[in-house]
């Protein structure tokens, strides 16, 4: 295969971006429905605020 | 996994529910299965001019199956950050405001990956990491800074109506601005490296669009996923300021009427506050 | 009411007389711009060639770099006890805001280039070959930098961080005025075989354009929340 340099690191940085981003959503939505009230954690509702 | 005792319900303490627990492995394995095309079942790009040299990207083709499915979907999340934004102006409504938001944060991660794996892949087929004559290259570049600006921007402590319609206003007129610089930029240099669409190229080998409708589709279904949990971030982050300042509020409102006795117990909000300023 | 044409002179005249007492972009800015042209000259190795060749790119940085601190400071102007509300308390129209301080920063940006132009020929010795391009590319850039400042200066003079986020907001916006001014007044200098003239459309077009769409948002964004 040929430039199997470039191809493993732009493979493994756009991978990598997106896991490390993914993961923390995903860190960040748990911290934060941890100071939220279980029955304001409803998704999708808008109260039109 | 820490267990809230606060919550018996079936409410999660996180940002998934069953369809995005589902959206999230189907994902994963998308990812995987176009890692696996991108790498084994493509083939490499080469062909024989009328001179019998061959030509072509080779393997260099194979970091396109992450750019062009990225580049498009940035531009896709951008599109929907400036709907987003005239939607909220027009209705003001906070869901469509966290729509906005989180559709311009992914849209730079992914803007931010089209950049780099098109710097990579351009060192050996171009032959230069960067071409300030391409149109589309220098586009993207300013186009990632607009949006990063946009996230700065929101990224700021702001009067949150404010920082709403401002930042709604900043959205579109970045967006807007996508054609000048486009143009500007075409005018300016008048040569472009960048590959034709390779959709509309009909000597397309099979398996290279199959691998790129691939890619298209799990970015589509990563965009999703990306989406909707960061549109719940976004929900929970201002629910949790909300409980936060309510909070504060309320243990004000116990240390003013502890430290200031019955007297004070049953006025207004206002004048308790000022009795504990008077009083420090 | 006052008719909207007075208020726009009344509140360019207002910041063009406070520049007049205070000196702040006399003092402060235009020297700073030719400083950034004098770094210039350092950073490309005192290459004259180099120098005379990218004098009118080195010229529009500069201008761009002075620009920054010139709205910074037409909103400064305004901070102290909140002066942009008492224009929607004295029933201004916000278009006439708008107008009135973008027309100031342009002024204030024209006085800067003549500066600056006669820097890069002194430092730069670079020569004027078309003074009609010269004249009417600066003025339509300068008109593009003011609106395009105003309408980003007025976001950006709300936040506690506005001195660094201003730069991160409005640069890449004015990068089309970059390459436009930069192109035309290569010609005009003689530097690069292009047709200049055909820059001032986009130059024009993006000055149209940042007029019409800063009068447009201006007044939501001098509302409260």
């Amino acid at each position: 295969m040929t430039h199997i340099g470039y191809l493993v690191a732009g493979w493994s940085i756009g991978l990598g971006v997106l896991g490390a981003y993914a993961l923390s959503i995903l860190i960040r939505g748990r911290k934060l429905s941890s100071q939220v009230l279980p029955k304001r954690r409803r998704w999708m509702t808008s109260d039109g605020d | 996994m820490a267990e809230n005792t606060n919550s018996p319900t079936s409410i999660p303490d996180n940002t998934s529910s069953p369809t995005t627990r589902i959206l999230g492995w189907v994902t994963l394995a998308g990812l995987a299965l176009l890692v696996i095309f991108a790498f084994f079942v493509s083939p490499e790009d080469s062909r024989q001019t009328a001179d019998g040299t061959i030509i072509g990207q080779f393997d260099a083709v194979r970091l396109l199956y992450i750019h062009v499915p990225s580049a498009v979907f940035a531009y896709v999340s951008f599109s929907i950050t400036g709907l987003g934004s005239i939607i909220y102006l027009w209705r003001r409504t906070r869901w469509w405001d966290h729509v906005a938001h989180a559709s311009a944060e992914i849209g730079v991660i992914f803007c931010g990956i089209t950049l780099l794996t098109g710097i990579i892949w351009g060192r050996p087929v171009w032959n230069t990491w960067w071409e300030w004559g391409d149109v589309r290259l220098v586009t993207t570049l300013l186009l990632f800074l607009i949006f990063v600006g946009y996230l700065a921007f929101r990224a700021v402590p702001n009067e949150p109506h404010r920082q709403a319609r401002n930042a709604s206003i900043l959205a579109i007129v970045g967006a807007l601005n996508i054609p000048v610089v486009n143009r500007s930029v075409e005018w300016w240099e008048n040569r472009t490296l960048h590959q034709r669409s390779t959709l509309a190229d009909l000597k397309i080998e099979d398996e290279t669009l199959l691998t790129l409708m691939i890619g298209f589709a799990v970015f589509a279904l990563l965009f999703l996923w990306l989406l909707v949990h960061r549109f719940r971030v976004a929900w929970l982050s201002k629910e949790a300021a909300e409980a936060g300042l309510e909070q504060a509020l309320a243990e004000r409102r116990a240390e003013a009427s502890s430290s200031s006795g019955a007297e004070v117990s049953g006025s207004s909000r206002a004048e308790a506050s000022s009795s504990v300023e008077a009083r420090s | 009411m006052i008719a909207p044409l007075r208020a726009v002179a009344l509140i360019a005249g207002k910041d063009l007389r406070i520049e007049l007492r205070s000196r702040v972009v006399f003092n402060h800015v235009l020297p700073f711009a030719v400083l950034v042209l004098i770094l210039f000259g350092f950073a490309l190795d005192a290459d004259s060639d180099a120098l005379s060749s990218f004098a009118p790119g080195l010229f529009w940085v500069a201008v761009l770099l002075a620009a920054l601190l010139a709205i910074g400071r037409s909103f400064a102007l305004e901070r102290a006890d909140g002066a942009l509300d008492s224009f929607r308390l004295a029933n201004i129209s916000p278009v006439a805001v708008f107008a009135g301080k973008a027309l100031a920063v342009f002024v204030q940006l024209l006085v800067l280039e003549v500066v600056l132009g006669i820097g890069i020929v002194v430092f730069y010795g670079a020569s004027l070959e078309k003074p009609g391009l010269l004249v009417v590319a600066g003025v339509l850039a300068a008109a593009g930098i003011a609106s395009a400042g105003t309408l980003y200066g007025v976001v950006a003079s709300q936040l506690a961080v506005r001195e660094t986020i201003l730069p991160l907001l409005l640069l890449p916006v004015l990068a089309p005025v970059l390459i436009g001014a930069t192109r035309a007044f290569g010609d005009a200098f003689g530097t690069v075989a292009v047709n200049g003239w055909s820059w001032l459309g986009l130059l024009g077009a993006f000055a149209l354009v940042y007029t019409t769409f800063g009068a447009l948002v201006f007044g939501p964004l001098l509302e409260e929340g």
